[in-house]
């Protein structure tokens, strides 16, 4: 794992907001949203960022797919430093790296079908489009061949999710990353959509960022993780480790949120959880 | 409980009485606009009489079989004049409209789309063209290029041009917010691809709606234009330039001005409640998840 490159690998990443100013004299102090972000991800594997809402989740995958600019620091992508690349050049990481989103309802165009959508990064990038692609993607995700002339108000959520998830296999990436890909579903349904990109990241071999607010989620399909909070990554590591043992107070609380039927029926609250004790400490 | 029940039903039953009125508008103002249109279409292919042929034997005639809407004091028939007049009602929306739009449009989704400073700046040069009426506008054009329908309409229209890149800058800024925009930019799309695919298709609506109303106010300012003596010259018939003909004999025969008046409100009237019945047919809040 060491020799070869990491398929993703963050340095020192900061991004400011900068916020209308309110007053005539002085602009408003710009927002941190991320405040030095390292982390490396090797090929192939499943790295899950967890925090609460607003600690910068949304923009770190942003920046880490060529959608936003960071204030400072690098990203490289397969080795290619992609911080400085205009637009125009960042093609190679449009092939190489697609997104699923949160909102299953903001996601798909409402006034295009579902072919044209989840041919979409084909025609983007120029790649052939062969008769049939588009049905063999629908059927990957789990839908019939009858959808593609469809709208997207025809379907349910879920359904909406597989519909993303073709879109970003279309162009066969190498990297998924997928930002809060169940958080909008039903919990009925969430279990399905996860299994699904647990299922397609295995078959293809891909590399999978896999962005929640819910430690169980991650937990489900991640073999590491990282935990944010207000800009920063807390922690670091094995999913099972973080879990059983966790080091910063903020993944305590974290964890002790987590609703379980033990802590249900023993009465115990997050702060129980939270406060440090002897045996957590190292 | 069973208290509870009687209160929800009334607001069920507004919401819907409320969505029955608003589709009862929409459907009067298609017939209405229809009706206009219909008349356009017939003008070229029939007339009771000719629109323009001067008959001193027949001056002032009432309404009868003959001269349905009477005559006027030349002893032209008004009927005829109404229905050939609605060519040229629809004529001057068709070019307003398609002036305002033509420009408007792409001008608000680029201002939306473009760098923050650029977009600010259309918007200020919108507030100084909005800040001018459209019919001193229209007045000022034909002083300079002589008094014509098409010039007039082409000012009204260019006047019309704020309305339409206000408010689908507005329409852009919020689909520009969503994440299929996104996607489509992690897709490689450029802005031109975007714009065209994503964005025009997603305000389109808002497009409909604002070419309707804007339409009914082409031809309130055509009127009003003609009224005054600086829109369709004659002998081409308008329905505004009848009601300026007729004023001088408005005791005497106060049909002559009915008529045209009538049309015009007919015509107005048809292409407003047509917006207001589509603006409320496309409101994402009123629609019906289907």
């Amino acid at each position: 794992m060491a020799e070869q490159s990491p398929a993703i690998r963050v340095r020192d990443l900061t991004r400011d907001y900068h916020r209308p100013r309110r007053s005539l004299l002085r602009a408003s102090p710009p927002v941190h949203a991320l405040r030095g972000v390292s982390f490396d991800v090797a090929p192939g594997e499943r790295f899950g960022i967890v925090g609460e809402s607003g600690c910068g989740k949304s923009t770190l995958l942003r920046l880490v797919s060529g959608l936003d600019r960071a204030t400072s620091g690098s990203i490289e992508i397969e080795g290619r430093e992609i911080t400085h690349l205009s637009t125009r050049r960042l093609g190679f990481l449009r092939e190489r790296l697609q997104l699923i989103f949160q909102d299953p309802m903001s996601s798909l165009d409402p006034r295009m079908r579902v072919a044209d959508i989840i041919a979409e990064p084909m025609v983007g990038l120029r790649h052939p489009i062969s008769p049939g692609r588009v049905e063999e993607l629908l059927q990957a995700v789990g839908l019939s061949p009858e959808a593609a002339t469809r709208f997207p108000h025809q379907f349910s959520g879920g359904q909406r999710q597989r519909i993303s998830i073709a879109r970003a296999l279309s162009v066969k990436p190498q990297i998924l990353v997928a930002d809060e890909p169940v958080s909008a579903l039903d919990v009925s349904v969430r279990a399905q959509v996860l299994n699904l990109i647990a299922d397609l990241v295995d078959e293809l071999a891909l590399t999978l960022v896999f962005v929640s607010h819910d430690l169980s989620v991650v937990r489900h399909v991640c073999d590491r993780v990282a935990v944010m909070n207000e800009g920063q990554i807390v922690e670091m590591g094995p999913v099972d480790e973080v879990y059983e043992n966790p080091q910063h107070p903020y993944t305590r609380e974290l964890i002790a949120a987590v609703p379980t039927l033990d802590k249900a029926l023993a009465g115990s609250g997050a702060a129980d959880l939270a406060a440090p004790t002897g045996a957590d400490q190292p | 409980m069973s208290a509870e029940i009687p209160e929800v039903l009334p607001t069920g039953q507004t919401g819907a009485r409320r969505r029955g009125l608003r589709n009862h508008s929409l459907l009067i103002g298609a017939a209405l606009v229809c009706l206009v249109i219909v008349m356009g279409l017939l003008s070229f292919v029939w007339t009771p009489h000719n629109p323009t042929l001067v008959n001193p034997a027949a001056r002032l005639q009432l309404p009868s079989a003959e001269y349905w809407f009477g005559t006027d004091k030349f002893g032209r028939d008004v009927f005829s004049q109404i229905l050939v007049g609605s060519r040229t009602t629809l004529f001057v929306g068709i070019v307003a409209v398609g002036v305002a739009g033509v420009i408007g449009v792409p001008l608000g989704i680029v201002s939306a789309m473009a760098p923050n400073w650029f977009g600010e700046l259309v918007m200020r040069c919108n507030d100084l063209l909005l800040a001018f009426p459209a019919l001193l506008l229209a007045i000022m054009f034909t002083a300079v290029f002589g008094s014509s329908t098409l010039v007039a309409m082409i000012a009204i229209g260019i006047a019309t041009i704020p309305n339409f890149a206000r408010l689908i800058r507005s329409g852009t800024l919020q689909v520009l917010k969503t994440e299929y925009i996104l996607a489509a930019r992690a897709s490689g799309r450029g802005p031109f691809a975007i714009g065209l695919r994503h964005v025009l298709p997603n305000v389109s609506s808002l497009i409909i709606v604002q070419a309707s109303v804007s339409f009914a106010i082409a031809v309130l300012a055509e009127a009003a234009l003609s009224f005054l003596g600086f829109g369709t010259p004659p002998p081409t018939p308008s329905w505004g330039r009848m009601l300026q003909e007729s004023q001088e004999m408005l005791w005497s025969a106060p049909r002559l001005a009915l008529f045209p008046g009538a049309a015009i409100a007919v015509a107005v009237l048809g292409f407003n409640l047509l917006g207001d019945g589509l603006r409320d047919r496309f409101d994402p809040k009123l629609e019906d998840r289907r």
